[in-house]
């Protein structure tokens, strides 16, 4: 039984079906990639897998459990974390409130009665364990920075380490590389490679760039037009001649 | 045959009701059309169309009335040239400058004119001089009765306003269609940006726009002062009030956004008006009240709470909108060491002078501005507990207070218990029914919550207040006696003082232990990315929930302190919603972030008017609210307060002269560049 499984899912838009009957499974501590040109349906999977979006059929699983009607705080309190397309960071805090924030949701403390008893001020261990993820993603000493003066490429590793504070078992990366160059995108994704080698969550990369898909990812799904069109590992998929297709076009495919 | 006959009556009466309710429903129309108009083309939710229309109608009253000066000229310049001006400044000073805020910034601005306008006007041409009493409407001999079918009464003036409101919203819709500004108009509320790439000026449309809504807000102005029972004899802005909670119950059933559905909505809940004013029983309190003006206030929180629509509303996103600089970083959260123990010099240096002042030389009268001044500190500290934390803005402190107040004044009355029990019970209540209350409309958030509270503060301040078990009985009286506690007397001034202070202390440090604390965590997290906190995991809606009913209780108390210290509820003075709208404005202004900029605010609120306005300068006490009132402006640029970002300026200027570090943001931000290329060691 894989760890998270998407069965069937169907999602339309007004007529239109952006997500068609797609499978997709992701096994504890595997790394996978999620690619299709634009408009393939690669979002509207990941929002439902997410919970932003009810899908119109099929079902959403995480370690055996339904979760398809489960709301997105639900899903994050059982091990989903996530990060965003476009940088979503809380404004006005800190690097490290950042991370603080997310420990405090996960570990479960915040009852109103201890905060106003004075039990919920941040204690210096949970301020060490959020130096010391700041320090392995490479981001140590920038806790007390605001977040707005961070660049593109630290926002992210931000997003990354708000989400494994959550300790999760899951972490979905919706296209970390967009708006980063190719040394930022490169410098990412060993810090990526780094830190889920070392704390072993699963990974699913949802990715437009097909570069860092191939270079990070053991499995990958290939979706176009809502539909699966191919998976499995990684290099096999890259050479399949639909997928290459689906990306440069039919007149180069049957080229070749 | 007697069954007929009576079902006759109720027929003929439903069609006349009909028939009254046109006219009346037109009115909503229109403003409701004007609000749409705003919304969609500025974002701005504009609260302050009663304002508006307020002043609109007085100027027509002040020429035509008092002047006599005719009425075509009277409504040329009311309506023509007045309202439309005063649309454009609104447009051009205001809010072509804050247009990337956020809806609540907006709205904060709003509320800010709302209370400004009709005071600056009011203080302009001495309208309090005398009371403007005879209002009448624009057309001549308006009150002439004409039949319909023969039987149905209608007056000339409601004929008119029907048919000026059907014309004006033809004339909209012909715009919209037909016209290359109705194009424009459209295309920039997609993307002003986008319309300017396209070579449209997009400031002018916006203008345009503004000119229009604030031409319908002065017409409905003096178009509503005949059809509206309220208005009828007596010309004050609160009048318009009802009117614009019902135009908003109108437009919020086109989500703010459809037109059509406005003037619909409009017709038919003027219809309903006069529908249930003419058939509802008259012997309940509840039902009683619905006749009147509490029904806009129940229709508007019902349609809130059950139109699917507006649970289904997505803000539009400007495709262009990343373009625009991000909102700027707070000051309050990135206050430098330095600058917190200078300020905690100065605030022990400061209160040590005061108290000597007060408990060894004041008289009584400013013991007792003192101890108001702290009350109201308690009071808008609920304000920033759920304004500044949570970054939500709630329109019914005013009324928590008011159930702190007459919780206090109950159980001493009724049950002889100590008054300081029973303004804690009041406490209790008051987090119950804010639980309740926030329940349903927490999720929608923003301004639907800010309206929704509204509501809900100006039904209890229609409804609620005249039953017996809440507002008291005027065989009783409204009297409240100060407290005794472990055996002291807290009824001389001194006393009290010192307890109001200790009670002050204690909800500061309770708002600080929330505000580090997790859920203080939560609501930052919430206030900056409501998408990134879910994604952790943080439940939205119940830390709001919780955050507002923490924030009723403190109300609360301070509602009960306020009954003690005055040793009666004075309701009407103290806990009028309209108030509360200028607590919400004093307080964002001055500072809701922090628990000092509550206590300021609480100070400014009782000291600013008697000290600086009337002693000093020599100025009427209704400058404040105008004063203030514009100053709300400032919150879409400022939103941790003028007197925190006057401080943060000035320690910077210090630092400077003193050729001291600059503070961490600017540091933060002038090199982090260097310091990450170092760090990642991906640097060259």
């Amino acid at each position: 039984m894989s760890l998270l499984v998407a069965d069937g899912i169907t999602k339309r838009f007004a007529g239109i079906t952006a997500v068609d009957d797609v499978h997709i499974a992701l096994d504890a501590g595997e790394r996978v990639g999620l690619i299709g040109p634009n408009g393939a349906g690669k979002t509207t999977l990941f929002n439902c897998l997410l919970g932003l979006l009810r899908p119109d059929a099929g079902s959403v699983s995480f370690d055996g459990q339904n979760i398809t009607r489960l709301p997105v705080y639900r899903r994050a309190r059982l091990g989903i974390g996530r990060t965003f397309q476009r940088v979503e960071l809380f404004s006005g805090s800190s690097v490290r409130d950042h991370l603080l924030f997310a420990h405090r949701i996960r570990s479960g403390t915040g009852a109103l009665w201890k905060d106003v008893i004075g039990l919920g001020l941040p204690k210096p261990t949970e301020i060490e364990r959020c130096d010391a993820l700041l320090e392995s993603l490479g981001l140590g000493g920038m806790g007390d920075e605001p977040i707005e003066a961070l660049s593109l490429g630290q926002s992210r590793l931000v997003e990354v380490a708000r989400a494994l504070m959550t300790q999760p078992r899951v972490v979905l990366l919706d296209e970390p590389s967009s708006g980063l160059d190719r040394a930022e995108t490169t410098a990412l994704a060993e810090t990526l490679a780094r830190i889920q080698a070392e704390q072993g969550f699963g990974m699913l990369l949802v990715e437009h760039d097909v570069e860092l898909v191939a270079s990070f990812t053991e499995r990958t799904y290939v979706l176009d037009f809502g539909k699966l069109i191919t998976h499995g590992p990684t290099p096999d998929v890259m050479r399949d001649p639909e997928v290459r297709a689906a990306y440069l076009g039919d007149f180069v495919a049957g080229a070749q | 045959m007697t069954a007929s006959v009576l079902a006759a009556g109720v027929l003929e009466e439903t069609i006349r009701a009909f028939f009254q309710g046109l006219p009346i429903g037109a009115g909503f129309a229109l403003v409701a059309m004007s609000f749409v108009l705003t919304y969609k083309t500025s974002g701005v939710f504009n609260l302050a169309f009663g304002a508006q229309a307020f002043i609109s109608a007085a100027t027509y009253f002040e020429l035509h009335v008092r002047r006599d000066w005719p009425i075509w000229s009277a409504v040329l310049v009311a309506v023509v040239l007045v309202a439309p001006v005063l649309g454009l400044l609104l447009e051009r000073l205001i809010f072509r400058h804050v247009h990337a805020a956020s809806a609540v910034a907006k709205l904060v601005i709003s509320l800010g004119l709302l209370v400004a306008l009709p005071e600056l006007f009011k203080l302009i041409v001495d309208y309090d001089r005398e009371q403007p009493f005879g209002a009448v409407g624009i057309i001549p001999d308006g009150t002439t009765v004409y039949r319909l079918f023969g039987r149905y009464p209608v007056t000339r003036d409601e004929i008119a306003a029907f048919v000026i409101v059907i014309a004006a919203a033809l004339a909209l819709a012909a715009l919209f269609r037909y016209t290359r500004l109705g194009l424009r108009i459209r295309a920039v509320v997609q993307s002003p940006r986008m319309t300017e790439l396209n070579g449209v000026n997009a400031d002018w449309v916006s203008s345009g726009s503004w000119i229009l809504s604030s031409f319908f807000a002065g017409l409905a102005g003096v178009l509503l002062v005949p059809t509206t029972s309220s208005l009828g004899t007596v010309l004050v802005p609160q009048g318009y009030f009802p009117i614009v909670i019902a135009a908003l119950a109108a437009a919020a059933l086109g989500r703010l956004v459809n037109l059509p559905a406005a003037l619909f909505g409009g017709l038919v809940l003027g219809v309903i008006t006069t529908e249930m004013r003419t058939h509802l029983p008259r012997d309940n309190v509840i039902l009683n009240e619905l006749r009147g003006s509490a029904l806009p206030y129940v229709m508007l929180f019902a349609i809130i709470v059950f139109w699917p629509a507006i649970r289904r509303q997505i803000a539009g996103a400007d495709p262009l909108l990343g373009v625009s600089p991000p909102p700027p970083a707070l000051a309050a959260t990135s206050r430098s060491r330095g600058m917190t123990i200078y300020t905690r010099i100065m605030a022990l240096a400061f209160f040590t002078a005061v108290g000597i002042w007060t408990f060894g030389y004041a008289n009584n009268f400013w013991i007792s501005r003192i101890t108001h001044s702290v009350i109201f500190s308690i009071i808008f500290l609920s304000i920033v507990v759920f304004t500044g934390l949570g970054g939500q803005i709630a329109l019914c402190q005013v009324t928590f207070a008011a159930i702190g107040a007459f919780g206090a004044m109950q159980f001493a009355q009724r049950w002889d218990v100590s008054v300081i029990v029973g303004m804690l019970a009041g406490a209790a209540i008051a987090a119950a029914v804010g639980a309740v209350l926030s329940i349903p409309v927490m999720r929608l958030g923003g301004i639907w919550l800010a309206i929704a509270t509204l509501a809900f503060a100006l039904f209890f301040h229609d409804v609620l207040v005249k039953y017996g078990w809440v507002g008291g009985s005027l065989f009783h009286g409204r009297g409240v006696p100060r407290p005794q506690l472990f055996g002291v007397d807290f009824s001389s001034h001194k006393n009290f003082l010192i307890l109001c202070i200790a009670i002050l202390v204690l909800v500061g440090v309770l708002v600080i232990l929330i505000r580090e604390s997790s859920t203080g965590m939560a609501l930052r997290a919430l206030r900056g990315s409501e998408t990134a906190a879910e994604s952790i995991g943080v439940i939205s809606w119940r830390s709001r929930v919780i955050v507002f009913s923490v924030s009723a209780a403190i109300a609360a108390i301070g509602g009960g302190l306020l009954a003690m210290e005055e040793k009666q509820v004075s309701y009407e003075a103290n806990y009028d919603p309209q108030a509360g709208l200028f607590w919400l404005v004093i307080v964002v202004v001055l500072g809701a972030r922090t628990v000092e900029g509550g206590i300021q605010a609480g100070v400014a609120f009782v000291i600013f008017p008697e000290l600086i306005l009337d002693r000093w300068l020599g100025l009427h006490g209704a400058w404040r609210y105008v004063l203030f009132g514009f100053a709300a402006i400032s919150f879409a640029r400022h939103p941790e307060g003028l007197l925190e970002h006057g401080k943060r300026r000035s320690q910077a200027l210090m630092q400077r002269a003193f050729g001291r570090r600059q503070p961490a943001v600017a540091a933060a931000v002038a090199g982090p560049e260097v310091d990450a290329a170092s760090e990642t060691g991906d640097g060259p």
